[in-house]
């Protein structure tokens, strides 16, 4: 289960990866403000913190 | 030869917020701007400053943000050519590299687990993570021109 929690936070992490990669005005729009940039990067993080509870 | 107006509603629907009339209009300054249309790569660009648009933002301009996005990107390359150039020569490589950074990120993610102790998997993430960020200080943060 800790697994599949690190997982969906690291294809989170891999679209914020993919967003901040991007010129400004290429990006998808949600990295356009930063509550979007944060907003994806806390989700990452959320499902990494329930991964690592999980697997202790 | 610029796109067609349902040519860029496929490459980005959000444009239907804008009119054709609009869209044309928008297109005229982006070629007085100096970009044209690259059919290959699907995004307009300008050669004398190599740089590239693509359409998935194209929708929040209107002509006059454009200009004035323009405008600033020409006074940067008027004002240090060599940095300029030097900075899009960085930003050419970053591109080039970070759909495989990500790539073998995903790949990892998915599949490491299965051959990697937790441990090390999460480690060798960790590993890509930091490559990522020293790859785009490297290309693109360094070169950035200075104010």
């Amino acid at each position: 289960m800790h697994i599949i929690s690190f997982i969906v936070a690291g294809l989170i992490f891999a679209y914020w990866l993919f967003g901040i990669s991007q010129p400004r005005y290429n990006r998808p729009m949600i990295f356009w403000k930063p509550t979007g940039i944060y907003g994806i990067l806390l989700a990452a993080a959320f499902f990494a913190f329930v991964g690592y509870l999980l697997s202790k | 030869m610029r796109p067609s107006y349902e040519q860029l509603l496929a490459l980005n629907p959000l444009l239907q917020r804008r009119s054709p009339e609009e869209v044309n209009s928008l297109l005229d300054t982006i070629e007085e701007c100096g970009y044209s249309w690259d059919l290959s790569q699907m995004m307009f660009y300008n050669s004398e400053i190599s740089r590239g648009i693509r359409t998935q933002g194209l929708d929040m301009f209107t002509p006059e943000k454009f200009r004035e996005h323009h405008n600033r990107i020409y006074q940067e390359y008027v004002a240090n050519p060599e940095q300029y150039n030097l900075h899009a020569h960085g930003m050419s490589i970053w591109s080039r590299w970070v759909p495989r950074l990500i790539i073998l990120f995903v790949i990892d993610l998915l599949g490491g687990w299965l051959i990697l102790p937790v441990k090390y998997w999460l480690i060798s993430l960790g590993i890509i993570i930091v490559l990522f960020f020293f790859m785009k200080s490297f290309f693109v943060d360094a070169t950035r021109p200075r104010d």
